[in-house]
């Protein structure tokens, strides 16, 4: 190796062999240590927004004794899966959301990525890694646990599979919803909020129990965009409680197929997003 | 290296909606170094983008490298390399170094070729004293040196430039074109020059394309393009003693102490020619023919002056 590649920092520290997939992540997170103080403000700040939602729910159940029949801790234990969820999939998607992703489009940035050899969603997840989300993700894991705890659940390696596998398939189809809102914005360069109603409001909406929500709406949360299904089912086999209706614990097994259906969907609406790609001015 | 046919490309659909890029058809070969020239919005980066896979054509189809660059995308980018003038693809807030050890990491190049390579960039581009610092504090000549080293770093087979001068002071200007040129001449690259800047095109391309509205209006040699479309030429003669010069056919244009500058037509009375009348006239201590101004050969193209039709 010669003398100037030793001047990269980068090769320095992460040999050759590592993934350029995570070596470009570990240069965005290095940019995340450049403003460092505001950064872990920001961490807590998300953390903070967590743990607020689940005092509130406490404070709130505790006065009803529950819910739909649920207890806090059950509920808690629901809240906790899918903000960690949430967490995780606006870790690696939030450069996915409008105003960024619009922003990315508009000064021609994204016509850099499409000239790269990679994948243009990796290439944007990847390039910009939003830190403060761990905020988020760890809090969640917190109230989880705690949660979990509090309902008598034990802590075997099966269970934390079950919570680490249901904060997987929530941010996977996070990933997915945003996905699919860049697709959009490729049409609209400008974006739209509306698919927040399924990030932060499904995020909000499977944190409490299904039973709570109208027949119509659990199936689009259930079949549709399966958020509901990513944090319920895999709680119900967690707390071994009756579901309602078909949303029961012998649906759990679908569920990776569910999550698989909705990310196909997703790839398809990216696909047709690059094609639609106007470029930026120029 | 790069086939265009019947390329297309109309932004919306609605009805009078104009094609930016309309039935454009060129080829260039491997190591050719093609000037790409037009008014703004005429479709040189709208081409550009479609030849880098960025864009997906309505209609047509192109080739570069043997692949399809809408359909092969990642392929058609590890053989090709496109540096847009006004965008930076280094990391921001990275050393620049850095940015180059990425670029070794995506295009998966051998280390020892990276390192021989970044070696000899270093020194020809002069980017020694800023590899450590990070991008966004590069002045805009060492960022495009930087733009440029990082365009070269993967080897590409193709380099698209657009605009890569636009806004350099001249020292940083002529790095740059000679840079490129040594590439073209030493390692083979086949480069399409986008740019408003004649003076890159006057010093690097033998050949140039031009486009207007969409369509190429002319596709010839930079030295057949100043013939046919040259208009009058420029003869700048120093004379020995300061007098009044008149000789038939030409305009004086200028006078500054003992240099005149004549201006005459071409077509009616040849160089050779108005070069003997002068000598006839007038006793010289120096004489120069000045090439047709190349600003003047594309602006009499866009006004469709004089010529032929486009080859």
């Amino acid at each position: 190796m010669g003398d100037t590649t030793t001047r990269s920092t980068l090769a320095a520290t992460l040999p050759s062999s590592v993934p350029v997939a995570l070596v470009l992540a570990s240069a965005s997170v290095r940019s995340f240590s450049s403003s460092l103080r505001m950064n872990v403000l920001r961490t807590l700040g998300a953390s903070v927004l967590v743990w607020s939602e689940a005092l509130a729910v406490i404070f709130l159940l505790t006065a009803f004794d529950g819910i739909a029949g649920w207890s806090t801790a059950e509920v808690l234990l629901l809240l906790g899966i899918a903000d960690a969820g949430l967490g995780l999939g606006m870790l690696l998607g939030e450069p996915l959301e409008p105003p960024t992703f619009s922003q990315l489009l508009r000064d021609g940035r994204f016509d850099q990525v499409l000239t790269r050899p990679m994948s243009p969603l990796l290439w944007v997840i990847v390039n910009d890694v939003q830190i403060r989300n761990v905020g988020r993700v760890l809090a969640g894991l917190a109230i989880a646990t705690g949660g979990a705890g509090a309902a008598g659940v034990s802590l075997t390696p099966a269970a934390v599979a079950l919570v680490l596998g249901a904060i997987t398939a929530m941010a996977t189809i996070v990933v997915a919803i945003l996905a699919i809102g860049a697709a959009i914005t490729m049409w609209t360069i400008e974006g739209t909020e509306v698919l927040n109603a399924f990030t932060y409001g499904g995020a909000t909406l499977s944190g409490w129990p299904l039973q709570i929500y109208s027949s119509a709406l659990r199936a689009v949360f259930l079949w549709v965009v399966p958020v509901g299904a990513a944090v319920y089912l895999p709680t119900l086999r967690l707390l071994d409680r009756e579901g309602i209706g078909i949303a029961n614990q012998d649906l759990l097994p679908a569920l990776p197929l569910l999550v698989a259906a909705f990310c196909a969907l997703a790839v398809v609406a990216w696909k047709a997003g690059l094609r639609h790609h106007t470029g930026a001015g120029g | 290296m790069i086939v265009v046919d019947h390329l297309s490309k109309r932004f919306g659909r609605r009805a009078g909606a104009n094609d930016a890029v309309d039935d454009v058809s060129f080829s260039i070969g491997a190591g050719e170094f093609v000037g790409y020239a037009g008014p703004n919005g005429a479709g040189k980066s709208t081409t550009v983008k479609m030849l880098t896979g960025i864009l997906v054509p309505t209609s047509g189809t192109a080739r570069v490298a043997g692949l399809v660059p809408w359909k092969q995308r990642r392929e058609v980018s590890r053989r090709t390399s496109v540096v847009f003038g006004q965008r930076t693809q280094l990391w921001w807030d990275l050393p620049l170094a850095d940015s180059f050890d990425l670029l070794h990491r995506l295009y998966r190049t051998s280390p020892v070729d990276h390192a021989r390579d970044l070696d000899h960039l270093v020194e020809v581009l002069g980017l020694g004293p800023f590899l450590r610092q990070p991008v966004r504090s590069l002045s805009l000549g060492q960022r495009m040196r930087a733009e440029i080293a990082a365009a070269v770093l993967p080897r590409p087979e193709v380099l698209f430039l657009d605009e890569p001068t636009i806004g350099l002071d001249v020292e940083a200007k002529a790095s740059v074109r000679d840079f490129l040129a040594e590439r073209n001449r030493e390692d083979g690259t086949t480069i399409l020059l986008t740019t408003h800047d004649t003076d890159d095109i006057v010093r690097l391309c033998r050949r140039l394309l031009i486009i207007d509205h969409g369509r190429i209006i002319a596709d010839d040699s930079v030295d057949a393009m100043r013939e046919r479309f040259g208009g009058r030429r420029r003869l700048v003669v120093d004379l020995v003693d300061d007098v009044p010069l008149e000789v038939e056919g030409a305009t004086t244009e200028a006078a500054e102490g003992h240099r005149r500058w004549l201006s005459f037509s071409p077509e009616d009375t040849p160089a050779p020619e108005m070069v003997a009348r002068v000598l006839r006239t007038v006793e010289i201590r120096d004489l120069s023919l000045e090439p047709p101004d190349l600003e003047d050969v594309i602006r009499r193209v866009y006004r469709g002056e004089a010529g032929d039709e486009p080859t």
